[in-house]
């Protein structure tokens, strides 16, 4: 089999806090992407993948564990080097506007990676690049402050595709957007991936957009992946507690809408001092008494992929079944 | 209807050098429902929100009339409206981190509120204030009522605001996107403590949000806002379920796509006009897919529809939207 | 509020200065002293160090529009040559500090680690001496006169523009598009070039302006207590200081170089606060 695009194998990131002791931001995350496929990564705030994207671009330096990217350890690697390889590495941030430099012209700002990495950055080949993206010449000589959310995440798409990269790494390019702009980009994202093999690294907190989005998905709760697996099936179904009552909080706009709501109790807890055992427990409806608060669950696989969650272990289910 | 406690009628908000930014809105509101205001943003829902308490900013305008309670109210003078700020009609807004005073404690933020409106003295004002904190589900309302804001999470925040809303009783509440700021678990939190005043305290609730969704689970009647109008409104299941006006339909349908599983996402093309721009005919015409040259020349107005509610589309009874259930999007 | 910030942002906030008439007022000031300062050889109708015995202590006259002094020299004559030579103190000591301060700022903000604590703590230890007394230190081991004078002030002023900007940069490498730029591999020199100066230059116009106010005030210091532009060669501080003692029987030997300094000095301070208040909200975005 060969090697996936990126490998994270084990990776940690600590932030050290003011007065001693560290933030945990992640712990021991295994993830992977095959060339050209999607992947979500979903999270609520403080979950920590924001953090992950911001290793896998190299703007934070992981405290533990390797990221491969096409077989390479690239973690590690000299800043020359490194600025080599973001040519095949980009980045689609949330924030557009503060994205860009507001005393460039969106020209500019599209022919930045391309002259960057000794590419074809000339005024014909940028046009090119934004006509791609739906949006045409005239946009070529306006300030990024002139375009609407919509336009300018467009622009953001159109710079990140025009060294052709590998891999991109989107962190919530949608949420900033009114729902009717966020089709139109998430669409043109798509048939993008589509056109040029382009994997992805999709970080959001909607799971709507990542099931539209992604091929498979990973869900992370305090710095941990408690479960992954192939998209569909894992947010119709997920098997993990924090999952279902994630894919159950968000509200559907079907006014009848079948589905039993779980509403968590709490909020997420901490980094700075995560509970023992499962880190969901304090909040988890189906928590096992002794048992989730004291022993960190290891893997189970599942239909779509695997599930960190005691009570997805074998002992459990027979002792169900019996 | 009967049992209406807010009536807006002829509601417009201009903007200094800028132009019309809301036109001729009427909102009705009883007690014990909770009515979602919703539209995009640009749409004017936030600045309906602010004209109804009188907040607008310096070089914005209000006009039109409010009834409440039986009394009248000119929106155009914001301080006729200072009675029944605070008092009457609350507000919980956004951000919850900035409509706290960083420097005082809880305890003494509620207590404030209640000195401004309620004669009460100190001791009944801080037990008043614990059992503020208790009912807006905070678990440990001591703690909480000696913290400073920024000791307490996003959602603790937002529940405190909640809890200053209702601290003087309040008989109508405005909810300007108050979840927005929120992770989804504790979004539906909030929303059900907001859900619960409206359901068992009789209060009435207008639900400011772009989130359709929220509407849905929680709004018993829905004004869809577009471009500084008001384009439909009815009761959620006629609005949701059967949109009569295109803009309604196609948002309906960007949402919908998303949970059925779709190789392309429904999607609106174009963007919301500028407030100001001068436009004939129908506002959303530019964007419509059903729009037709008598649209592009002549504005439409609110009429009833054959859901019950009213619509504001010239096409409303020519076209055909597809319904909701169907589970199918329009690509 | 989203909905109205956008609207009144959108205009920007140069236009609202262009037609303040205040600020129209301070440029137009400032232009005059700028005027006076360069072309004032040509424009003085006296010789400015030619004694008149017989005419000291004069009021205003025809020949002579503000008076004499106390060796019968032309007050105008010395007043324009005062502005000269402070305005020149003023701006090369705005400049070097501004170039020295935007340096260090930008090493140390840009660089962090070591370098920025090492330049941070040189800084800490500029700042914890008062300007002037700092400049007096440097003047007793420069000599008197008018370079030394432009020296010590540079250096005594280099602190305060260093740590303005240092924090600017700080703020800078926080927005996105500095990230996104370093996501796309580009150079780190040519990061700072591109994004980073660019976006320096507001708060760097506010910073040379006020620092240009504060040489001028420290330049009419240093020149009062006689260490500063050395007579007979004028400039407004010893004006001040030679005037002060006639200041019973002519009290406009003090009151024109006063007024003079403190109209560009105002002037400067209100410039730079409307650049401040005009410059906000493209850093804040």
């Amino acid at each position: 089999m060969s090697d996936p695009l990126l490998r994270v194998e084990q990776v940690s990131k600590a932030f050290p806090i003011r007065g001693g002791g560290s933030l945990q931001a992640l712990r021991n995350v295994d993830f992977e992407i095959n060339d050209g496929e999607a992947v979500g990564l979903i999270g609520e705030s403080g979950s920590g993948k924001s953090t992950f994207a911001r290793i896998v671009v190299g703007l934070e330096r992981a405290s533990a564990g390797r990221v491969h990217f096409q077989g390479r350890e690239i973690g590690g690697l000299r800043p020359r080097r490194r600025r080599a390889i973001q040519r095949d590495i980009q980045m689609v941030f949330q924030d557009s506007r503060a994205s860009m430099n507001p005393r460039l012209r969106i020209h500019q700002i599209v022919a930045e990676p391309l002259l960057t990495h000794g590419l074809d950055g000339s005024r014909r080949h940028v046009i090119e690049l934004l006509e791609r993206v739906g949006l045409g010449e005239r946009f070529a000589d306006l300030y990024p402050h002139q375009l609407s959310g919509g336009q300018r995440q467009r622009v953001a798409i159109a710079r990140a595709v025009s060294t052709k990269p590998r891999l991109i790494v989107a962190d919530e390019p949608v949420s900033a957007l009114d729902v009717s702009v966020q089709g139109q980009v998430l669409n043109l994202l798509k048939s993008l991936q589509e056109e040029y093999g382009t994997a992805f690294l999709f970080v959001s907190h909607d799971l709507g957009v990542v099931k539209f989005f992604c091929d498979r998905v990973s869900v992370l709760y305090l710095g941990r992946v408690l479960e992954n697996g192939v998209a569909g099936p894992l947010l119709s179904s997920p098997n993990h507690p924090y999952t279902r009552a994630l894919a159950s909080a968000a509200p559907s706009v079907r006014v009848r809408d079948q589905r039993q709501r779980i509403v968590l109790s709490g909020e997420l807890p901490s980094p700075e001092n995560p509970p023992s055992g499962c880190c969901f427990h304090p909040r988890c409806p189906e928590v096992i008494p002794d048992l989730c608060a004291t022993v960190e669950p290891g893997r189970s696989s599942t239909e779509p992929g695997m599930a960190r969650c005691h009570l997805l272990t074998p002992a459990r289910t027979t002792e169900g079944a019996s | 209807m009967s049992g209406v406690l807010l009536e807006a009628s002829g509601l417009s908000v201009t903007i200094d050098r800028a132009g019309r930014a809301v036109e001729g809105v009427n909102l009705t509101v009883a007690s014990g429902e909770m009515v979602g205001l919703v539209g995009e943003s640009g749409c004017g829902k936030t600045l309906t929100a602010y004209s109804l308490l009188g907040l607008l900013p310096a070089g914005v305008r209000a006009a039109g009339e409010l009834r409440f309670a039986g009394s009248s109210y000119d929106l155009g003078t914001p301080a006729s409206l200072q009675p029944l700020r605070g008092r009457d009609v609350a507000m919980v807004s956004q951000d919850p981190l900035t409509a706290l005073n960083p420097v005082d404690r809880i305890d003494r933020q509620i207590e404030d509120v209640m000195r401004a409106h309620l004669d009460l003295n100190r001791a009944q004002r801080r037990a008043r204030a614990l059992d503020l904190l208790d009912r807006v589900g905070i678990p440990s309302p001591r703690r909480v009522a000696r913290a400073y804001p920024f000791e307490l999470s996003g959602g603790m925040r937002q529940r405190v605001l909640i809890a200053m809303a209702i601290s003087c009783g309040p008989r109508l509440l405005i909810a300007d996107e108050p979840t927005t700021a929120l992770d989804t678990t504790v979004q539906a939190q909030i929303m059900e403590l907001l859900s619960g005043l409206v359901r068992d305290e009789g209060l009435a609730m207008l639900l400011i949000t772009h989130d359709l969704g929220l509407v849905a689970q929680h709004c018993s009647r829905v004004c869809v806002m577009y471009a500084g109008e008001i384009v439909e409104q009815g009761t959620v299941e006629a609005v949701l379920e059967r949109p009569r006006h295109p803009y309604a339909g196609a948002l309906i349908d960007c949402l919908v796509s998303r949970e059925v599983g779709v190789t392309r996402l429904s999607t609106i093309e174009g963007s919301v006009p500028e407030v100001g721009a001068a436009i004939e005919g129908c506002r959303f015409a530019a964007r419509c897919r059903h729009a037709d040259d008598r649209c592009r020349a002549t504005r439409p107005t609110l009429a009833p529809a054959a859901h019950g509610g009213l619509v504001a589309c010239l096409r409303s009874e020519e076209i055909t939207l597809a319904p909701i259930d169907t589970g199918e999007a329009q690509l | 509020m989203a909905d109205v910030v956008r609207v009144s942002v959108r205009r920007g906030p140069l236009p609202r200065i262009r037609t303040d008439p205040a600020f129209a007022i301070a440029l137009f000031l400032f232009a005059c002293y700028v005027v006076v300062a360069v072309a004032a050889p040509v424009l003085v109708p006296h010789d400015p160090n030619a004694q008149q015995l017989r005419d000291i202590l004069r009021g205003p006259s025809g020949s002579h529009l503000l008076g004499t002094d106390e060796y019968g020299r032309d007050m105008l004559s010395r007043l324009l040559l005062g502005v000269r030579s402070s305005m020149v103190v003023g701006a090369v000591v705005a400049l070097i500090s501004s170039a020295g301060g935007l340096l260090l700022g930008l090493v140390s903000g840009y660089m962090r680690g070591v370098v920025d604590f090492v330049i941070s703590r040189i800084v800490d230890v500029g700042l914890a001496f008062p300007t002037l007394v700092l400049s007096l230190a440097l003047i007793s081991a420069l000599g008197v006169g008018s370079t030394s004078t432009m020296i010590a002030l540079s250096l005594g002023f280099i602190p305060f523009s260093a740590r303005v900007l240092r924090s600017a940069v700080l703020g800078l490498r926080q927005e996105g598009f500095i990230e996104s730029a370093h996501v796309t591999g580009v150079h780190p020199a040519r990061i700072v070039v591109r994004h980073v100066l660019p976006n320096l230059l507001g708060t760097l116009a506010v910073q040379t302006t006020m620092v240009f106010a504060y040489a001028l005030l420290g330049e009419a210091g240093l020149s009062f207590i006689g260490l500063g532009v050395q007579p007979p060669t004028p400039s407004l501080g010893n004006m001040i200081a030679s005037g002060q003692v006639h200041a019973l029987e002519a009290p406009g030997l003090t009151v024109a170089p006063g007024l003079a300094a403190a109209v560009i000095i105002m002037t400067l301070l209100f410039i730079g606060d409307a650049l401040r208040d005009a410059a906000d909200p493209l850093t804040v975005r």
